[in-house]
Protein backbone atom coordinates (compact mmCIF):
# COMPACT_ATOMS: atom_id res chain seq x y z
CA UNK A 1 0.00 0.00 0.00
CA UNK A 2 1.48 3.80 0.12
CA UNK A 3 0.57 6.37 2.26
CA UNK A 4 -1.28 9.38 1.33
CA UNK A 5 -1.17 12.53 3.67
CA UNK A 6 -4.43 14.78 2.70
CA UNK A 7 -2.60 16.67 0.23
CA UNK A 8 -3.81 17.28 -3.25
CA UNK A 9 0.06 16.91 -4.59
CA UNK A 10 0.69 13.41 -3.41
CA UNK A 11 -1.59 10.69 -5.26
CA UNK A 12 -0.68 8.39 -8.14
CA UNK A 13 -1.86 8.88 -11.34
CA UNK A 14 -3.10 7.00 -14.71
CA UNK A 15 -2.86 8.53 -17.84
CA UNK A 16 -4.43 7.96 -20.85
CA UNK A 17 -6.69 5.03 -19.51
CA UNK A 18 -9.02 4.21 -21.38
CA UNK A 19 -12.87 4.47 -21.61
CA UNK A 20 -15.30 2.53 -19.18
CA UNK A 21 -18.83 3.42 -20.41
CA UNK A 22 -21.87 0.81 -20.17
CA UNK A 23 -23.73 0.44 -17.05
CA UNK A 24 -22.06 -2.44 -15.41
CA UNK A 25 -18.62 -1.80 -13.12
CA UNK A 26 -17.05 -2.54 -10.19
CA UNK A 27 -14.41 -0.20 -8.07
CA UNK A 28 -12.58 -1.86 -5.45
CA UNK A 29 -9.52 -1.42 -2.83
CA UNK A 30 -8.45 -1.68 1.08
CA UNK A 31 -7.88 1.35 2.51
CA UNK A 32 -6.85 2.95 6.04
CA UNK A 33 -9.02 5.68 6.72
CA UNK A 34 -7.39 8.35 8.72
CA UNK A 35 -9.92 11.57 7.60
CA UNK A 36 -12.90 12.40 5.72
CA UNK A 37 -13.63 13.70 2.15
CA UNK A 38 -10.89 11.79 -0.29
CA UNK A 39 -11.48 9.74 -2.79
CA UNK A 40 -9.89 6.20 -3.36
CA UNK A 41 -9.83 6.22 -6.89
CA UNK A 42 -11.78 7.74 -9.53
CA UNK A 43 -11.92 8.78 -13.39
CA UNK A 44 -13.40 12.09 -13.73
CA UNK A 45 -12.92 15.03 -16.28
CA UNK A 46 -13.81 18.12 -14.19
CA UNK A 47 -17.29 19.31 -13.92
CA UNK A 48 -20.28 17.94 -13.82
CA UNK A 49 -21.75 15.78 -16.55
CA UNK A 50 -17.97 14.55 -16.75
CA UNK A 51 -17.10 13.25 -13.79
CA UNK A 52 -17.91 9.30 -14.75
CA UNK A 53 -17.12 7.58 -11.61
CA UNK A 54 -15.58 7.55 -8.15
CA UNK A 55 -15.02 5.60 -4.51
CA UNK A 56 -14.32 8.19 -1.67
CA UNK A 57 -14.73 7.91 1.78
CA UNK A 58 -16.66 11.06 2.95
CA UNK A 59 -16.92 12.49 -0.59
CA UNK A 60 -20.39 12.66 -0.76
CA UNK A 61 -21.32 11.76 3.05
CA UNK A 62 -19.25 12.12 6.29
CA UNK A 63 -17.01 9.60 6.93
CA UNK A 64 -18.88 6.95 4.96
CA UNK A 65 -17.73 5.02 1.56
CA UNK A 66 -19.18 6.97 -1.52
CA UNK A 67 -19.73 5.53 -4.81
CA UNK A 68 -20.85 8.17 -7.14
CA UNK A 69 -21.44 7.29 -10.35
CA UNK A 70 -22.34 9.61 -13.53
CA UNK A 71 -24.97 8.89 -15.97
CA UNK A 72 -27.07 11.50 -17.27
CA UNK A 73 -27.12 12.43 -13.59
CA UNK A 74 -25.33 11.77 -10.67
CA UNK A 75 -25.84 8.95 -8.38
CA UNK A 76 -23.92 8.03 -5.28
CA UNK A 77 -24.40 5.53 -3.16
CA UNK A 78 -23.55 6.42 0.57
CA UNK A 79 -22.50 3.35 3.17
CA UNK A 80 -23.67 3.89 7.14
CA UNK A 81 -20.70 2.90 8.51
CA UNK A 82 -18.47 5.36 9.85
CA UNK A 83 -14.65 3.84 8.47
CA UNK A 84 -12.60 6.67 9.80
CA UNK A 85 -10.13 5.53 12.67
CA UNK A 86 -11.83 1.45 11.56
CA UNK A 87 -8.05 0.47 10.57
CA UNK A 88 -7.67 -1.86 7.33
CA UNK A 89 -10.98 -1.97 5.71
CA UNK A 90 -12.24 -3.17 1.98
CA UNK A 91 -14.03 -0.49 0.35
CA UNK A 92 -16.11 -2.18 -3.12
CA UNK A 93 -18.32 0.13 -5.21
CA UNK A 94 -20.77 -1.60 -7.68
CA UNK A 95 -23.32 -0.48 -10.73
CA UNK A 96 -25.26 -3.23 -11.65
CA UNK A 97 -27.14 -2.02 -14.19
CA UNK A 98 -30.13 -0.17 -13.83
CA UNK A 99 -33.24 0.47 -11.48
CA UNK A 100 -33.53 0.47 -7.89
CA UNK A 101 -30.65 -0.09 -5.69
CA UNK A 102 -28.47 -1.00 -8.47
CA UNK A 103 -25.55 1.55 -7.08
CA UNK A 104 -24.18 -0.40 -3.85
CA UNK A 105 -21.19 0.15 -1.96
CA UNK A 106 -19.88 -2.93 0.54
CA UNK A 107 -17.78 -2.72 3.25
CA UNK A 108 -15.55 -5.45 4.36
CA UNK A 109 -17.64 -7.75 1.50
CA UNK A 110 -21.08 -6.62 3.32
CA UNK A 111 -23.77 -4.18 1.80
CA UNK A 112 -23.63 -1.03 3.56
CA UNK A 113 -25.38 1.55 1.46
CA UNK A 114 -27.11 1.31 -2.15
CA UNK A 115 -29.48 3.40 -4.51
CA UNK A 116 -31.31 3.89 -7.95
CA UNK A 117 -29.11 4.14 -10.93
CA UNK A 118 -29.72 5.48 -14.20
CA UNK A 119 -28.34 4.51 -17.87
CA UNK A 120 -25.37 4.54 -19.22
CA UNK A 121 -22.04 5.84 -17.11
CA UNK A 122 -20.50 8.86 -19.37
CA UNK A 123 -17.44 8.57 -20.90
CA UNK A 124 -14.76 11.66 -21.26
CA UNK A 125 -11.47 11.91 -18.81
CA UNK A 126 -8.64 9.93 -20.18
CA UNK A 127 -7.38 9.57 -16.37
CA UNK A 128 -7.57 8.07 -13.08
CA UNK A 129 -6.01 9.19 -10.02
CA UNK A 130 -5.73 7.22 -6.97
CA UNK A 131 -5.53 8.96 -3.99
CA UNK A 132 -7.52 12.00 -4.66
CA UNK A 133 -10.33 12.82 -7.12
CA UNK A 134 -8.80 13.58 -10.58
CA UNK A 135 -10.36 16.76 -10.91
CA UNK A 136 -7.75 18.48 -8.10
CA UNK A 137 -9.96 18.11 -5.20
CA UNK A 138 -10.93 15.62 -2.86
CA UNK A 139 -7.04 14.14 -1.51
CA UNK A 140 -7.05 11.36 0.58
CA UNK A 141 -5.69 10.80 3.58
CA UNK A 142 -4.81 7.30 4.62
CA UNK A 143 -3.26 4.06 2.90
CA UNK A 144 -4.76 2.50 -0.15
CA UNK A 145 -3.96 -1.15 -2.11
CA UNK A 146 -5.00 -3.67 -4.11
CA UNK A 147 -6.76 -1.39 -6.17
CA UNK A 148 -9.26 -2.94 -8.98
CA UNK A 149 -11.50 -2.00 -11.01
CA UNK A 150 -13.91 -4.97 -13.72
CA UNK A 151 -16.15 -3.55 -16.26
CA UNK A 152 -19.04 -6.15 -15.06
CA UNK A 153 -20.89 -6.17 -11.52
CA UNK A 154 -19.44 -8.43 -8.95
CA UNK A 155 -21.62 -10.73 -7.02
CA UNK A 156 -21.56 -10.88 -2.84
CA UNK A 157 -19.17 -13.83 -2.97
CA UNK A 158 -16.88 -12.64 -5.76
CA UNK A 159 -16.96 -9.22 -3.48
CA UNK A 160 -16.61 -11.02 0.12
CA UNK A 161 -12.82 -13.34 -1.19
CA UNK A 162 -11.74 -9.65 -2.35
CA UNK A 163 -12.32 -8.59 1.51
CA UNK A 164 -10.91 -11.47 2.80
CA UNK A 165 -7.87 -11.12 0.65
CA UNK A 166 -8.23 -13.19 -2.44
CA UNK A 167 -6.37 -11.17 -5.28
CA UNK A 168 -8.42 -9.49 -7.85
CA UNK A 169 -6.72 -11.29 -10.29
CA UNK A 170 -8.88 -14.31 -9.36
CA UNK A 171 -11.92 -12.98 -9.24
CA UNK A 172 -13.64 -12.73 -12.20
CA UNK A 173 -10.59 -12.15 -14.80
CA UNK A 174 -12.37 -11.85 -17.68
CA UNK A 175 -13.86 -8.52 -17.16
CA UNK A 176 -10.67 -6.97 -14.88
CA UNK A 177 -9.57 -4.23 -16.60
CA UNK A 178 -7.02 -3.22 -14.42
CA UNK A 179 -5.19 -4.13 -11.36
CA UNK A 180 -2.86 -2.19 -9.45
CA UNK A 181 -1.42 -3.64 -6.46
CA UNK A 182 0.22 -1.02 -5.04
CA UNK A 183 3.03 -2.36 -3.20
CA UNK A 184 5.03 0.53 -2.57
CA UNK A 185 8.08 -0.08 -4.82
CA UNK A 186 7.75 1.18 -8.05
CA UNK A 187 7.01 4.31 -10.03
CA UNK A 188 4.92 3.33 -11.79
CA UNK A 189 2.76 0.85 -9.76
CA UNK A 190 2.16 -1.53 -12.50
CA UNK A 191 -1.41 -3.03 -13.74
CA UNK A 192 -1.21 -6.55 -13.51
CA UNK A 193 -4.12 -6.08 -17.32
CA UNK A 194 -3.84 -3.38 -18.94
CA UNK A 195 -0.03 -2.08 -18.34
CA UNK A 196 -1.06 1.04 -17.70
CA UNK A 197 0.75 2.02 -14.66
CA UNK A 198 -0.11 4.46 -11.78
CA UNK A 199 2.64 6.48 -11.54
CA UNK A 200 3.93 8.37 -8.02
CA UNK A 201 3.03 12.42 -7.83
CA UNK A 202 4.74 13.48 -5.34
CA UNK A 203 5.77 11.70 -2.17
CA UNK A 204 3.36 8.65 -1.18
CA UNK A 205 5.65 6.70 0.90
CA UNK A 206 5.27 3.06 1.25
CA UNK A 207 3.24 1.42 4.35
CA UNK A 208 2.06 -1.95 5.27
CA UNK A 209 0.09 -4.30 2.75
CA UNK A 210 -3.02 -6.36 3.77
CA UNK A 211 -2.66 -10.02 3.59
CA UNK A 212 -3.13 -11.18 0.12
CA UNK A 213 -3.64 -14.57 -1.54
CA UNK A 214 -2.13 -14.49 -5.05
CA UNK A 215 -2.55 -16.98 -7.34
CA UNK A 216 -0.47 -20.03 -7.61
CA UNK A 217 0.11 -22.49 -10.88
CA UNK A 218 0.00 -26.11 -10.30
CA UNK A 219 3.28 -28.15 -8.24
CA UNK A 220 5.28 -30.54 -10.18
CA UNK A 221 6.92 -32.97 -7.78
CA UNK A 222 9.70 -33.76 -8.98
CA UNK A 223 9.78 -30.76 -12.18
CA UNK A 224 9.28 -32.60 -15.53
CA UNK B 1 29.55 -54.07 -10.58
CA UNK B 2 25.68 -53.49 -9.95
CA UNK B 3 23.10 -55.03 -11.66
CA UNK B 4 21.35 -53.11 -14.95
CA UNK B 5 17.89 -52.09 -14.09
CA UNK B 6 15.82 -54.67 -16.31
CA UNK B 7 12.62 -53.08 -17.21
CA UNK B 8 10.05 -55.40 -19.05
CA UNK B 9 9.65 -55.27 -22.85
CA UNK B 10 6.29 -53.35 -23.81
CA UNK B 11 6.47 -51.65 -20.17
CA UNK B 12 8.01 -48.24 -20.16
CA UNK B 13 9.86 -47.30 -16.65
CA UNK B 14 7.65 -45.40 -14.32
CA UNK B 15 9.50 -42.45 -12.80
CA UNK B 16 6.73 -41.40 -9.97
CA UNK B 17 5.57 -37.97 -10.17
CA UNK B 18 2.54 -35.73 -9.39
CA UNK B 19 0.79 -32.35 -10.02
CA UNK B 20 -0.78 -30.65 -7.09
CA UNK B 21 -2.93 -27.86 -7.35
CA UNK B 22 -4.36 -26.28 -4.34
CA UNK B 23 -7.56 -23.47 -4.44
CA UNK B 24 -5.10 -20.67 -5.29
CA UNK B 25 -4.27 -22.40 -8.76
CA UNK B 26 -7.71 -22.50 -9.53
CA UNK B 27 -9.85 -20.48 -12.41
CA UNK B 28 -13.31 -19.86 -12.81
CA UNK B 29 -15.43 -20.83 -15.67
CA UNK B 30 -17.48 -18.15 -17.31
CA UNK B 31 -20.70 -18.90 -14.85
CA UNK B 32 -21.53 -21.67 -11.82
CA UNK B 33 -18.18 -20.95 -10.74
CA UNK B 34 -17.15 -22.28 -7.01
CA UNK B 35 -15.94 -19.45 -4.84
CA UNK B 36 -13.06 -18.92 -2.77
CA UNK B 37 -13.40 -18.66 0.71
CA UNK B 38 -10.95 -19.12 3.36
CA UNK B 39 -11.25 -21.40 6.93
CA UNK B 40 -8.71 -20.46 9.17
CA UNK B 41 -6.36 -19.31 6.95
CA UNK B 42 -6.34 -22.14 4.37
CA UNK B 43 -7.53 -21.23 0.85
CA UNK B 44 -10.08 -22.72 0.00
CA UNK B 45 -13.19 -23.52 -2.92
CA UNK B 46 -16.77 -23.27 -1.63
CA UNK B 47 -18.98 -25.63 -3.40
CA UNK B 48 -22.77 -24.87 -3.20
CA UNK B 49 -25.23 -27.91 -2.15
CA UNK B 50 -27.62 -26.57 -4.69
CA UNK B 51 -26.63 -25.71 -7.71
CA UNK B 52 -23.45 -27.13 -9.71
CA UNK B 53 -20.38 -25.08 -9.16
CA UNK B 54 -16.94 -25.97 -11.03
CA UNK B 55 -13.63 -24.68 -11.29
CA UNK B 56 -10.64 -25.48 -13.63
CA UNK B 57 -6.76 -26.24 -13.07
CA UNK B 58 -4.47 -25.70 -15.65
CA UNK B 59 -1.58 -27.72 -16.51
CA UNK B 60 1.24 -29.72 -18.35
CA UNK B 61 1.35 -33.54 -18.21
CA UNK B 62 4.78 -34.21 -17.14
CA UNK B 63 7.21 -36.09 -19.69
CA UNK B 64 7.78 -38.87 -17.59
CA UNK B 65 3.97 -39.52 -18.07
CA UNK B 66 4.18 -43.51 -18.56
CA UNK B 67 0.92 -43.56 -20.58
CA UNK B 68 -1.27 -45.04 -17.40
CA UNK B 69 -4.23 -44.03 -16.12
CA UNK B 70 -4.36 -40.75 -13.62
CA UNK B 71 -5.84 -41.03 -9.87
CA UNK B 72 -7.12 -37.46 -9.62
CA UNK B 73 -7.42 -37.09 -5.32
CA UNK B 74 -9.71 -34.53 -4.48
CA UNK B 75 -8.86 -33.17 -0.61
CA UNK B 76 -11.75 -31.11 1.18
CA UNK B 77 -14.29 -30.80 3.69
CA UNK B 78 -17.43 -29.85 4.87
CA UNK B 79 -18.13 -26.78 6.01
CA UNK B 80 -20.60 -27.56 8.87
CA UNK B 81 -22.38 -30.70 7.60
CA UNK B 82 -20.96 -33.82 9.97
CA UNK B 83 -23.13 -37.04 7.70
CA UNK B 84 -23.99 -36.92 3.95
CA UNK B 85 -22.23 -37.94 0.32
CA UNK B 86 -20.71 -35.60 -2.04
CA UNK B 87 -20.90 -36.08 -5.72
CA UNK B 88 -17.38 -35.11 -7.21
CA UNK B 89 -17.26 -35.20 -11.10
CA UNK B 90 -13.94 -34.11 -13.47
CA UNK B 91 -13.47 -34.19 -16.77
CA UNK B 92 -10.22 -33.96 -18.72
CA UNK B 93 -9.16 -30.99 -21.81
CA UNK B 94 -6.89 -32.45 -23.73
CA UNK B 95 -5.10 -28.68 -25.69
CA UNK B 96 -2.73 -30.04 -27.78
CA UNK B 97 -0.79 -28.45 -30.98
CA UNK B 98 -3.08 -28.33 -33.62
CA UNK B 99 -5.73 -30.04 -32.13
CA UNK B 100 -8.26 -27.66 -29.66
CA UNK B 101 -9.53 -24.63 -30.80
CA UNK B 102 -9.45 -22.63 -27.43
CA UNK B 103 -12.36 -20.24 -28.83
CA UNK B 104 -14.53 -23.65 -27.35
CA UNK B 105 -14.15 -26.05 -24.69
CA UNK B 106 -13.73 -29.84 -25.35
CA UNK B 107 -13.83 -31.66 -21.83
CA UNK B 108 -13.39 -35.62 -22.47
CA UNK B 109 -16.15 -37.44 -20.86
CA UNK B 110 -17.37 -36.92 -16.96
CA UNK B 111 -16.17 -39.32 -14.50
CA UNK B 112 -18.32 -39.31 -10.75
CA UNK B 113 -17.35 -40.12 -7.55
CA UNK B 114 -19.42 -40.43 -4.80
CA UNK B 115 -17.92 -39.82 -1.42
CA UNK B 116 -19.09 -39.40 2.40
CA UNK B 117 -18.00 -36.59 4.40
CA UNK B 118 -15.43 -36.78 7.41
CA UNK B 119 -17.49 -37.23 10.52
CA UNK B 120 -16.09 -33.94 11.92
CA UNK B 121 -16.62 -30.45 9.87
CA UNK B 122 -13.16 -29.45 9.99
CA UNK B 123 -11.51 -32.65 8.86
CA UNK B 124 -10.37 -33.53 5.99
CA UNK B 125 -11.81 -36.65 3.10
CA UNK B 126 -9.38 -37.53 0.23
CA UNK B 127 -11.85 -38.69 -2.72
CA UNK B 128 -9.58 -40.55 -5.34
CA UNK B 129 -11.04 -40.32 -8.91
CA UNK B 130 -9.16 -42.74 -11.00
CA UNK B 131 -9.24 -42.17 -14.80
CA UNK B 132 -8.19 -44.66 -17.67
CA UNK B 133 -5.88 -43.92 -20.15
CA UNK B 134 -7.09 -42.86 -23.66
CA UNK B 135 -10.61 -41.18 -24.09
CA UNK B 136 -11.46 -40.66 -20.88
CA UNK B 137 -8.44 -38.63 -20.44
CA UNK B 138 -9.51 -36.53 -23.95
CA UNK B 139 -6.30 -38.65 -25.40
CA UNK B 140 -4.02 -36.55 -23.04
CA UNK B 141 -0.08 -37.46 -24.04
CA UNK B 142 2.76 -36.73 -22.24
CA UNK B 143 3.98 -33.05 -22.32
CA UNK B 144 0.81 -31.73 -23.20
CA UNK B 145 -1.36 -29.29 -22.13
CA UNK B 146 -4.26 -29.31 -20.45
CA UNK B 147 -7.19 -28.37 -17.92
CA UNK B 148 -9.13 -30.62 -15.33
CA UNK B 149 -12.91 -29.38 -14.10
CA UNK B 150 -13.77 -30.06 -10.99
CA UNK B 151 -17.19 -29.66 -10.01
CA UNK B 152 -19.72 -30.58 -7.13
CA UNK B 153 -22.74 -32.15 -9.00
CA UNK B 154 -24.89 -31.12 -6.77
CA UNK B 155 -28.53 -31.47 -8.52
CA UNK B 156 -27.84 -35.60 -8.55
CA UNK B 157 -29.94 -37.11 -6.45
CA UNK B 158 -26.77 -38.78 -4.59
CA UNK B 159 -25.88 -35.61 -3.40
CA UNK B 160 -26.79 -35.53 0.31
CA UNK B 161 -24.52 -33.64 1.92
CA UNK B 162 -26.01 -30.64 3.29
CA UNK B 163 -24.05 -26.92 2.84
CA UNK B 164 -20.69 -26.33 0.91
CA UNK B 165 -17.94 -28.60 0.24
CA UNK B 166 -14.68 -26.85 0.68
CA UNK B 167 -12.22 -27.92 -2.22
CA UNK B 168 -8.42 -27.72 -0.67
CA UNK B 169 -6.65 -29.35 -3.61
CA UNK B 170 -6.29 -31.84 -5.93
CA UNK B 171 -3.33 -34.16 -6.69
CA UNK B 172 -3.07 -36.02 -9.80
CA UNK B 173 -0.88 -39.27 -10.19
CA UNK B 174 0.47 -42.07 -12.47
CA UNK B 175 -1.36 -45.34 -12.00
Amino acid sequence: MREFDGNLANHLWVGDYHNIGGSYLTAACFARADASGGCLVSRDAGGGGSRCWNLGIGTNNANVISWRVESSVAEVANGATNVIGAGMIHACGVKDGNGANTLRVYLNGVLDGQTFGTGAIVTGGANIAIGRRHHTSQPFDGAIGEVAIWAAALTVPEIVALAKGFSPLMIRPDSLLSYWPVLGNDSPEPDYISSLGAGVVGTVPKSDHPKVYRPRSAIYVPAG
Amino acid sequence: MSEPAWVPLGTAPMIPWQIVFTALASEPPGAGYATLDTRNGHPVLDYDAAANEGVMFRGVLPNAYAGRGLNVKLIWAATTAVAGNVVWAIGVERINAGGQDLDANSFGPTISATATCDTVSGETTETVIPISAGASMDGLLAGEMFRLQVYRDAVNAADTMAGDAELLAVVITEQ
